[in-house]
């Protein structure tokens, strides 16, 4: 109401003189304002486009999908005395199998060969080997085959994050020039070894590392070694004369070191600076990412990818009934080719999810892991309780000990607990061995493996990785010798195996190829995992880039958005390297019949 | 609201407050609008509604059978069906025995020749597994099929002439598992329950003759059994109920009795004859 005066009413004859009462008669006014909704603002243009990208950005639900190729090269053969594993090897020595069975079955010492690619492979197929996946005539079996675990007798395949960063991990890497063995905390930085050189007249001091160092010319280390208190030194150059060293070795000026602080072969490791007038804010800090676990086993949903195969032919061969120690005819297969489709059945709500860095998601990982269920694997018992298990190491670790017999690198020695991957065992027996059989227990949501080496700086907002993880898993001797071909002691600490990547990075989100300050007042909108510089006294970010987005630097992503999630996928190949393995020496070893044996 | 007051002379001053309450009526109804608008706009648009599907596999079963002497109990998941065709003798259904149906493709009108060289009439046909919401024929919906085509069915060998041995071709029986053929084992239906919540089905199967251009309309026991072959409760015998898991992602399948089938043992389909 307008009018918030207060009214008096006074009797009529005191008005005026001569004034009479009379009944009066008061209209009040009741005075509003309205509105009127003016049609046009209520007029809607829909743009499907838009809503649709609206429901794409808001959207937070995760479906990824991958393609996954196996590629492997079968390469240690070796004996066996367990009867289930003689009836499943893929035989290299019939020549002498088929001696013993129509000849002297004294000339027959062993069963050896190479276990069946479907030891190997994704999904296994084997669920018809009497005597090791069925019973036998005498109800002999090593595991009766279960055909909907097919997919999970082999590998587990989950889903994980980097949630945490791990800066005290122990670490060690070989130098097989010096003959060096650096340890390090992961923390410390990158190690390196140093080198005094000479490059067109000029004195340098090199510090070769055996993993990129990230450093730009112009930037600065901050050494673990110090010359008179001095521990920081401008990067003059990078590589030496050589092709391709840039991105190990590193230079500074020799400008009349003394002393044995710049000696050749002094190690020590180093943190990167970008400017050293801000190297608060601009030192690297160094660690292991951690990854938590998303899903369960059974969640993955592997099946063939169609007809489709990788590039390298299968590698199989009849085995004849006449000298198969089930005495059933049999193809047995070394290496195959075949590829898969990898989904899962649980969707990913990445809203609740901050990584590493407190970020918001924007990388999922595909985690790999050796189950091994068959006991091919492990079974070497550990003094202090349990079976030595999978290890873990990173790239560098990989590089054998010795280049020419590829002796394992001593990161990789049973006793090691550094390398341990920390999975736990598990084990079972058979009635006709006395040695138990061993594999990988399973992982569950929220369980939390170790993942790549890193790097980050706070000032450029960047995650580097600086070496890959990688697993390595060895054979059960008692089950399976592979003292001949692998040319070392498979009983002792430090035996040949076969290494894996565990973790495939899907990325999700991407982050801004700028970055974006603001003063600590007065401005809205900076993301809680924004950095607070100190010395600038502002925030630093990353924005993130919109689903659909890509930059003209190609950083960004667009990956179908339907039914209100994304799909994102990648292809991995997924490389299960030996020790020493080298793709280029993939060969065809399987053994032709002979034309003329005893039984002729 | 009442804003007409008379006073009556009093005989003193007098003061009147008037409470004016008003409820003002606009008040938030530009927000309201707002929610309104986003309201009618989904209406008109649509919400993301998720298609998304998701694979069920037969569920495991204890299996026993028999080796040597010995019982032995697997984990099984294998799933069978085995398919029985109306010989056509006698001619009149009303006479017949259990006999009289079966497991054969001649009798359905393919010959010998069509079997070992897997004629194109004879590729081309398969079997359809309807999924209904509801057994009640007059008021059901299909929600989704499944096919089997012939040429998965399994091997067997058949005698197709005196001068040659016994030759390969596929019988009218299935073996689905999640090794060898898969096609058919795993059932795909809705991921999201908001949709349309079901997962309770029922499985009908016709048996479509490429060779006649004819659908077979197929049931779970032979008109012999029944004492009047046309009266019976369709129901029950036309249809065998598919249950899914959610939360295992897998699948069970029961008679009408509410019994689980499948189990190792052949779920036996035969071609039902009109009168």
């Amino acid at each position: 109401m307008s009018n918030r005066i207060e009214n008096r009413i006074v009797l009529g004859s005191l008005r005026y003189k001569s004034a009479s009462n009379t009944n009066l008669l008061l209209q009040v006014p009741l005075v509003q304002h309205t509105k009127e909704n003016i049609e046009f603002d209520r007029t809607l243009d829909i743009n499907l486009e838009e809503l649709y990208d609206r429901e794409r950005q808001e959207c937070s639900i995760f479906r990824p999908s991958a393609k996954l190729s196996l590629l492997f090269s079968n390469q240690y053969s070796g004996f066996t005395t367990y009867y289930p594993f003689q009836s499943s090897l893929y035989y290299e020595n019939v020549l002498s199998l088929i001696n013993a069975s129509c000849g002297d079955p004294a000339l027959l010492t062993s069963y050896s060969g190479f276990p069946q690619f479907f030891e190997f492979d994704f999904m296994r197929n084997d669920n018809y080997i009497s005597g090791y996946t069925t019973y036998d005539n005498s109800l002999v079996v090593h595991k009766k085959f279960i055909n909907q675990s097919a997919t999970t007798y082999n590998w587990s395949i989950y889903l994980s994050y980097a949630y945490e960063n791990d800066p005290n991990k122990q670490m060690q890497v070989f130098d097989s020039i010096s003959n060096n063995t650096i340890n390090w905390t992961a923390s410390d930085g990158i190690p390196f070894t140093v080198e005094r050189t000479n490059v067109q007249g000029q004195s340098l001091i090199s510090f070769r590392c055996l993993m990129p160092h990230g450093l730009s010319v112009g930037e600065y280390v901050k050494l673990s070694i110090n010359y008179d208190g001095l521990e920081i030194f401008q990067v003059q150059s990078l590589g030496d004369p050589f092709f391709d060293t840039e991105e190990n070795i590193f230079n500074i000026y020799d400008v009349g070191y003394t002393g044995s602080t710049f000696s050749n072969g002094v190690t020590g490791t180093f943190k990167r600076i970008i400017d050293i007038t801000n190297s608060a804010d601009t030192i690297s800090t160094y660690y292991v990412r951690k990854h938590k676990i998303l899903t369960i086993e059974d969640n993955a949903v592997l099946t063939k990818s169609g007809f489709e195969q990788q590039i390298f032919k299968k590698d199989s061969k009849l085995e004849k009934s006449g000298y198969t120690v089930n005495k059933q005819t049999r193809i047995s297969v070394k290496n195959g080719n075949s590829v898969y489709t990898l989904s899962y059945n649980k969707d990913i709500d990445i809203k609740p999810l901050r990584d590493n860095h407190y970020r918001p998601l924007s990388e999922l990982f595909f985690t790999i892991v050796w189950k091994g269920y068959m006991g091919w694997t492990f079974g070497v018992a550990n003094p202090i309780g349990g079976f030595y298990g999978l290890k873990q190491g990173w790239e560098f670790n990989i590089q054998p000990q010795n280049q020419v017999t590829f002796s394992p690198n001593t990161w990789w020695t049973n006793p090691n607990t550094n390398s341990d991957a920390n999975i736990p065992l598990t084990s079972y027996t058979t009635p006709t061995t006395p040695y138990p059989f061993t594999y990988v227990t399973p992982l569950s949501e929220g369980d939390v493996l170790d993942g790549d080496y890193c790097e980050w700086n706070n000032y450029e907002m960047i995650e580097r990785v600086i070496s890959d993880m990688y697993h390595k898993f060895k054979f059960n001797p008692f089950h399976f010798n592979t003292t001949f071909t692998a040319q070392s002691d498979p009983f002792g600490p430090n035996p040949k195996g076969y290494y894996y990547k565990p973790h495939y990075g899907l990325q999700i989100r991407a982050f801004s190829d700028y970055i974006e300050t603001a003063p600590p007042e007065g401005v809205v909108g900076v993301p809680s995992y924004s950095y607070f510089s100190t010395t600038n006294n502002q925030f630093l970010w990353r924005d993130l880039y919109s689903y659909g987005y890509i930059d003209p630097d190609n950083i960004g992503v667009n990956f179908p958005y339907l039914n209100n999630a994304h799909y994102p996928y990648r292809e991995i190949i997924f490389r299960l390297i030996g020790e020493g393995g080298n793709y280029n020496n993939i060969n065809n070893t399987a053994v032709a019949d002979p034309t003329i044996d005893n039984c002729e | 609201m009442n804003n007409s007051y008379k006073f009556l002379v009093p005989g003193s001053d007098q003061t009147i407050s008037i409470p004016i309450e008003m409820k003002w009526d606009f008040l938030g109804r530009d927000d309201s609008i707002e929610v309104y608008q986003e309201d009618v706009i989904k209406i008109v648009t649509g919400v993301p509604e998720d298609f998304e599907i998701l694979r069920f596999a037969h569920k495991e079963y204890d299996f026993t059978y028999t080796i040597g002497q010995t019982n032995v109990t697997d984990v099984q998941t294998e799933l069978n069906y085995e398919f029985y065709f109306y010989s056509g003798t006698p001619v009149d259904v009303t006479a017949s025995t259990i006999n009289d149906w079966v497991s054969d493709y001649t009798v359905e009108g393919f010959s010998s020749q069509d079997l070992y060289l897997k004629t194109r009439p004879f590729k081309k046909s398969f079997y359809k597994l309807d999924f209904y919401d509801s057994p009640d024929t007059a008021n059901q919906i299909n929600n989704f099929t499944v096919i089997l085509p012939v040429p998965n069915g399994n091997i067997g060998k058949i005698d197709v002439s005196q001068y040659i041995q016994n030759v390969n071709t596929n019988f009218p029986s299935f073996k689905l598992d999640h090794l060898g053929i898969r096609e058919g084992f795993f059932l795909y239906w809705l991921k999201s329950r908001t949709f349309v919540n079901l997962d309770t089905f029922y499985m009908s199967i016709k048996f479509f003759n490429a060779k006649e251009g004819v659908f077979v309309r197929m049931m779970t026991e032979p008109q012999s059994n029944f004492s009047n072959k046309f009266v019976f409760n369709t129901e029950n015998y036309f249809f065998v109920k598919v249950v899914l898991d959610y939360d295992t992602k897998k699948y069970e399948i029961f008679d009408y009795i509410g019994n689980r089938i499948g189990l190792g043992n052949p779920i036996k389909w035969y071609e039902y004859v009109n009168p």
